[in-house]
């Protein structure tokens, strides 16, 4: 416990500590997501079609063992769209930005709470928008010679996902610019 | 390539290398480590596509951001010199009326003594 409290002696090996919490998590998540069935992915999945389905007005009611469904719009939210892969990139993506923050156990902790919290809620909110944007191109087809149906699918997602990090990314910037305890730069 | 073009890409490839990094470890990465790459052509495409579009939307973003910045800052320029052949406005951006000289005519109030020139 005095190693602890007294923890700003143990920062260089705090940060090395933190790397191999966040390899072990993403892991584990990445293990997770490839053994759990949908109902097991339901901490993601549900909060992602509840979103789903406020902004585009469908209705989204849960299939056993398949996902949610919206009969009306013909679409389902299934394993592959819960966006778990994203959340592992935006969480080791928010913990190296707040690398610097970790200079003892409880900092190492809090930043790693923040980026764990931080990763699920951009996967929510970033596969809403995929989702949704997925369900809008299935309603209005774009025609391009050499893309099929699946490509443009696929190219939107890259986008989605890609953009949604770097606006993470940006967001964890400007919010380290302002937050007490660290430098503010100009 | 114009040199503001090119020092802006650069800019903004080393501020996206995070996310990009992150990227593109998950994504290409862990399919890797998975034995993904024995999928042959198949994921050999899928990874063309996966790495290839990032940088290309990075591009994309820059070019717009500084043709847009041009376009404002000719359309700046353009505005000014119509404003100073109105008012003419120096190439110092001061108004030439309100430029400071070494004594300005001021009314006094209460009687008047004295020179009616006081220096600022």
């Amino acid at each position: 416990v005095k190693a602890f409290i007294d923890s700003r002696r143990l920062a260089p090996l705090t940060r090395p500590g933190v790397l191999i919490a966040v390899a072990l998590i993403a892991w584990g998540l990445k293990r997770h997501y490839a053994d759990a069935g949908t109902d097991a992915l339901r901490w993601i999945l549900q909060p992602t079609a509840t979103l789903v389905g406020v902004v585009s007005g469908a209705t989204f009611t849960v299939a056993p063992g398949e996902g949610y469904v919206s009969h009306e719009r013909m679409f389902l939210i299934e394993k592959s769209c819960a966006g778990v892969n994203f959340m592992i990139a935006a969480f080791a993506m928010v913990v190296f930005a707040l690398l610097a923050r970790v200079r003892s156990g409880a900092s190492a902790l809090s930043v790693l709470g923040v980026a764990l919290a931080a990763g699920y809620g951009a996967a929510v909110l970033v596969n809403t928008v995929r989702i949704t944007a997925a369900m809008w191109l299935a309603d209005h087809p774009v025609r391009v010679a050499a893309l099929a149906p699946a490509d443009v699918h696929r190219i939107e997602g890259i986008a989605v996902y890609f953009v949604g990090l770097v606006l993470l990314y940006e967001l964890v910037r400007r919010v380290e610019r302002v937050a007490p305890g660290t430098e503010v730069r100009a | 390539m114009s040199g503001t073009l090119r020092s802006a890409l650069g800019r903004t490839f080393r501020r996206a290398a995070l996310p990009l990094g992150c990227y593109y470890a998950v994504t290409l990465g862990l399919p890797i480590a998975n034995g993904a790459a024995s999928a042959g052509s198949r994921f050999v495409g899928h990874a063309l596509v996966v790495s290839m579009l990032p940088p290309m939307l990075i591009a994309m973003a820059c070019t717009l951001a500084v043709a847009a910045e041009a376009l404002r800052l000719k359309s700046y320029r353009a505005l000014r010199s119509v404003r100073s052949s109105w008012r003419g406005t120096p190439k110092s951006g001061v108004p030439s009326a309100r430029q400071r000289t070494g004594c300005t005519r001021v009314w006094r109030f209460g009687s008047f003594s004295g020179s009616p020139w006081i220096s600022l």
